[in-house]
């Protein structure tokens, strides 16, 4: 057995000497078993039950996410909306009466050809072209 | 097991776990009393049921060791959530008794001490090794870690020991009766 060996041997048996002492000295102050048993039997007969603490915990939790989602919904109500491109929001009665600025462009020539189905009994000639004054508008 | 053999097991094992509960507790007196009463009663009760899996007293000492840190948790939810103050009985300070102080031999007194100062782990595993004269093996069963891991924490905790203690030959000159 090395030097380092017996040291430990030797640390061990007094550590364990000591605690052998810590055990005495404790043993000694110990309350009896039956006694403990009975002091406990009287606390829980005093003390409330042990689901009280469990239910107000649920409480809490249900409440914290009844905040959290009227917190959500509250925010997800004060975001602002898509942008309007340039039509003020507060102009447009409603959205059937908006109208796009660059809807000039889509007036072109011919448009009336496309506008109607094809029928077997009209002539595309029967169609009056529209102006050349009108076809064009500028956007202002 | 179930009835008077438990009970009998309980009782001759009384000042072993009374011990155990102490170190739980950080040596506090009240609250290890606590939790002595509350482990009696959930095993007299049938609400922890002794499986055979392991010693009686291996899975009596681990009953004790989470009764303890449930007692601890549900301090903290109470002083949290101020109830502690709605009950009208504020959680009882560790206060030492009279013969306690008195009777406490300076060994004790600094073997303690030391022991405090120790992470939880490894003051658990001493006690459980040199208190209860538990294998390291049963000591990492009681406190639900492995084997290896234990034998780190009884390592460490012996040469957090001998830091706080220097060598321990007075310690066990005063210690031998």
């Amino acid at each position: 057995m090395s030097r380092g060996d017996r040291e430990r041997e030797r640390d061990d048996r007094e550590l364990a000497a000591a605690f052998s002492a810590l055990r005495r000295e404790e043993g000694e102050q110990c309350p009896p078993f039956a006694e403990v048993v009975r002091r406990g039997r009287a606390r829980s007969r005093r003390s409330p039950s042990p689901r009280r603490p469990r239910l107000l915990a649920a409480a809490a939790a249900a409440i914290a996410l009844v905040v959290l989602v009227a917190l959500a919904a509250w925010l997800g109500l004060r975001k602002p909306g898509p942008p309007a491109g340039g039509a003020s929001a507060e102009g447009a009665s409603s959205l059937a009466e908006w109208r796009s600025p660059t809807e000039f462009l889509l007036e072109t020539s011919g448009r009336e050809i496309l506008a109607d189905p094809a029928r077997l009994d009209r002539s595309l000639l029967d169609f009056s072209p529209t102006p050349p004054s009108q076809e064009r508008r500028s956007p202002s | 097991m179930t009835g008077e053999p438990v009970e009998r097991c309980l009782e001759e094992l009384h000042p072993a776990s009374a011990g155990w509960a102490l170190s739980c507790c950080r040596w506090d007196r009240d609250e290890a009393e606590e939790v002595l009463q509350m482990t009696y009663l959930k095993i007299l009760d049938g609400r922890a049921r002794f499986d055979e899996r392991s010693s009686f007293k291996t899975w009596l000492f681990g009953v004790i060791r989470r009764t303890a840190a449930e007692r601890r948790r549900s301090r903290w939810l109470r002083s949290v959530a101020g109830l502690r103050w709605r009950d009208g009985r504020p959680s009882p300070a560790p206060v030492p008794t009279p013969e306690s102080l008195l009777g406490a031999a300076e060994t004790s007194r600094s073997l303690r001490a030391a022991l405090q100062a120790l992470p939880a782990r490894q003051r658990e595993v001493l006690h459980l090794v040199f208190y209860q004269d538990l294998t390291v093996e049963e000591a990492a069963r009681v406190l639900g870690i492995s084997l290896g891991s234990a034998r780190t924490h009884y390592h460490r905790g012996k040469a957090g020991l001998q830091e706080r203690l220097g060598p321990f030959a007075p310690l066990a000159q005063e210690a031998r009766p």
